[in-house]
């Protein structure tokens, strides 16, 4: 046996490649840290000799104490087991003990990146139950020691007795030494096509913020970017060089996102366990996330207009976590089908579980007051135009309130709701599909909110608040409104069936 | 065993529409009068700052401007503390509390006891010279979901308090 070449229960360190780990942890967000100086020192004209020297001798005794700092809190970071508890102490000057009992620990996640990989050791994260208490995690841990500390804490746990079954079976939490089968692997082929589909506007937009970014900190540093554009009338070539400028811009957030879906989802593989969902992918960083049937809150998937023509979604569990609700506990499957969605689905909710839900649609005056306060935006475009004779706003503030008006329209007719009796649906999107399912059980509290217009036409917003976030109805008829809130709390209330 | 499964027609369900709402203790508006008092100082207090430190006289030459800004930023606090009175109230039913707030845009915010994570009762320093307390209420919907009743009696929170402890309570027995 594998596992009895470890004895757990004597203290010891992470692996020695841990060291590096931390330091490169700690350096990052040294550098993170004095970066706009950096920029300053390297290339600003601050850089008067005196200055300069200090600042290299400042720099380098961060550094040091960087190091050293890494150092020490590898040697002061100990684990071990005792019994059914995960012990871990640390600190450098004042000595802080964690106990971590097994039936708390949720799930293990293994991850690796490149470093990881060539020295065979692991990233052992480990998520516990509880709001308040925050997941921990080992930054390098030899790979065969990894897997048997798992096999041993899941081992030890599944003998535990659960504490109070009430309503939630924690023996089910073992979510390990069980069979997957895979639903979903996505090949270099698909992987292609799935960035090829991706939403590139918001590559563009990535890609704008960091050209800002960068322009600033060079501006700050002393570096004038714009006398290299000073040569150029702004009218006359202007036309010329922006539509260039607009071409590279496109094929470099083409480029970008393309790189950006390998680089994250390669290798995916989709699984589903007993009681869970598990998805391992990345090209450098490897990474491994589980989610369990009872902590995820809502399942969503969505399209847009590229991909409806291959016919793949994006599918995203959406789990309760106990850090703050963010996208890092979710899980994120691009390049899924209509089959595949059906079959987890299936898997969580049952077989007919959207069966007679008839969706309703939102009030037109949702639509309305879009077109009318969003087009408001082109006439400032226009007004700038007629007054300064450039043409060119006019069209652009035309296009502006078009593009709005439309947009309204299709975001009016794609906003549905629905509900049946164990599920609700929200459906809406742009020029793509999405849809947003969740039980009516995983609901946390509700919130009915009107303007002062909406008042005045009796309508509501309903939102519904889950622990994975929430979901918002717009302009509903203000009885409906009242009705779908009785429904939704009386089901709530009325189930003693655990949310989590 | 007890059991019964009747079919329930959703217009008999027990409507958000029918609750009665108390509403909290008028020395909530004198609370929020005196911290939309200190707001409107500080604001105030921020430039004036800044522009005797600089040695500059922006402040004094825009004067008329600043002064009238801060009396409009003023007023419309004053209103709002009287407006957010008059509309907040709570309501507590066999199994949810609700609280209503909001003048402009309202909002009615329901929170079922069997998703209460923890109560906990809350005193800021005016509210404390005031004799006032605040119940929040946590669930796992997050903390912009999270409910927060000002302007209580510390008596009615510890009340209210101890009767969603119970309910609570109730509910993971069963």
């Amino acid at each position: 046996m594998k596992k009895n070449n470890f004895d757990f229960t004597i203290p010891q360190r992470q692996s020695y490649v841990a060291i590096l780990m931390i330091v490169w942890k700690t350096y990052r967000i040294l550098i993170r840290q004095v970066f706009p100086f950096l920029v300053i020192f390297f290339v600003g004209k601050s850089a008067k000799s005196g200055f300069g020297d200090y600042f290299l001798y400042f720099v380098s005794a961060i550094a040091l104490i960087g190091m050293i700092y890494s150092i020490l809190a590898f040697f002061r970071y100990y684990f071990h087991i005792e019994e059914d508890k995960l012990i871990v102490e640390k600190g450098i000057f004042g000595r802080s003990k964690t106990i971590i009992p097994f039936e708390r620990i949720q799930t293990i996640n293994f991850e690796e990146n490149i470093a990881h990989q060539l020295f065979s050791v692991l990233r052992l994260k480990v998520d516990t139950a509880g709001s308040s208490q925050k997941e921990f995690e080992f930054d390098a841990i030899a790979k065969d020691q990894a897997y048997a500390l798992r096999e041993l804490i899941l081992e030890k746990k599944s003998k535990l007795k659960p504490i109070a079954a009430k309503g939630r079976s924690e023996a089910a939490t073992v979510e390990e030494k069980k069979t997957y089968t895979s639903i979903l692997k996505l090949s270099i082929i698909d992987l292609i096509k799935v960035g090829i589909t991706e939403n590139h506007f918001r590559s563009g937009s990535l890609i704008l913020f960091a050209i800002y970014w960068m322009w600033d900190n060079l501006r700050e540093a002393g570096i004038d970017a714009e006398k290299y554009t000073e040569g150029i009338d702004p009218l006359a070539g202007g036309v010329i060089i922006l539509i260039s400028l607009a071409v590279v811009f496109v094929i470099l957030s083409f480029l970008f996102s393309l790189f950006r879906t390998v680089l994250k989802y390669y290798g995916l593989e989709f699984w589903r366990s007993d009681n869970g969902f598990k998805i391992s992918s990345g090209l450098f960083t490897k990474k491994d996330v589980s989610a369990l049937d009872h902590k995820i809150q809502m399942v969503s998937w969505s399209d847009n207009l590229l991909r409806k023509i291959v016919g793949y979604y994006q599918l995203s569990l959406k789990q309760a976590s106990s850090i703050a609700i963010n996208n890092k506990s979710s899980i994120n499957i691009p390049g899924c089908r209509q089959d595949q969605i059906d079959m987890v689905t299936r898997a969580l909710y049952g077989s007919r579980a959207f069966d007679d839900i008839e969706m309703e649609s939102v009030d037109k005056r949702f639509m309305y007051r879009r077109m009318v306060f969003l087009s408001l935006i082109g006439i400032p475009f226009i007004a700038l135009g007629y007054f300064d004779t450039k043409p060119f706003f006019i069209v652009l503030g035309v296009v502006l309130m078009i593009y709005f008006i439309v947009t309204s329209y299709f975001r009016y007719k794609k906003c549905k709701f629905g509900h049946n009796e164990k599920m609700v649906m929200i459906r809406g999107g742009l020029f793509g599909d999405k849809a947003e399912t969740l039980p009516i059980i995983k609901l946390q509290n509700i919130e009915l909110s009107q303007s002062p217009y909406q008042r005045r036409k009796k309508l509501a917003n309903v939102k519904i608040y889950t622990a994975a976030g929430s979901v918002t109805i717009p302009y509903v008829g203000f009885d409906r409104a009242i009705r779908l809130t009785d429904y939704l709390l009386y089901k709530t209330e009325s189930s003693n069936k655990r949310w989590m | 065993m007890e059991f019964s499964n009747q079919q329930i027609e959703e217009s008999e369900l027990p409507s958000v529409l029918d609750i009665k709402y108390r509403s909290i203790q008028k020395k909530h508006r004198t609370v929020s009068i005196i911290v939309s008092t200190i707001l409107a100082l500080i604001l105030l207090a921020i430039p004036l700052t800044i522009n005797i430190l600089s040695g500059d006289t922006w402040f004094f030459d825009h004067i008329i401007y600043i002064v009238g800004i801060c009396c409009a930023v003023y007023g419309f606090l004053i209103l709002l503390s009287f407006k957010g009175y008059a509309n907040k109230g709570y309501a507590m039913r066999e199994r949810d509390i609700i609280f209503k707030q909001g003048w402009i845009w309202r909002s009615s915010t329901i929170v079922p006891f069997n998703r209460i994570q923890h109560t906990e009762i809350d005193q800021g320093p005016i509210e404390r010279m005031f004799g006032l307390s605040k119940l929040k209420i946590f669930t796992a919907g997050g903390s912009s979901s999270d409910l927060k009743i000002p302007g209580l009696l510390p008596d009615t929170a510890n009340r209210l308090k101890d009767y969603i402890q119970i309910k609570v309570g109730r509910d993971e027995e069963e």
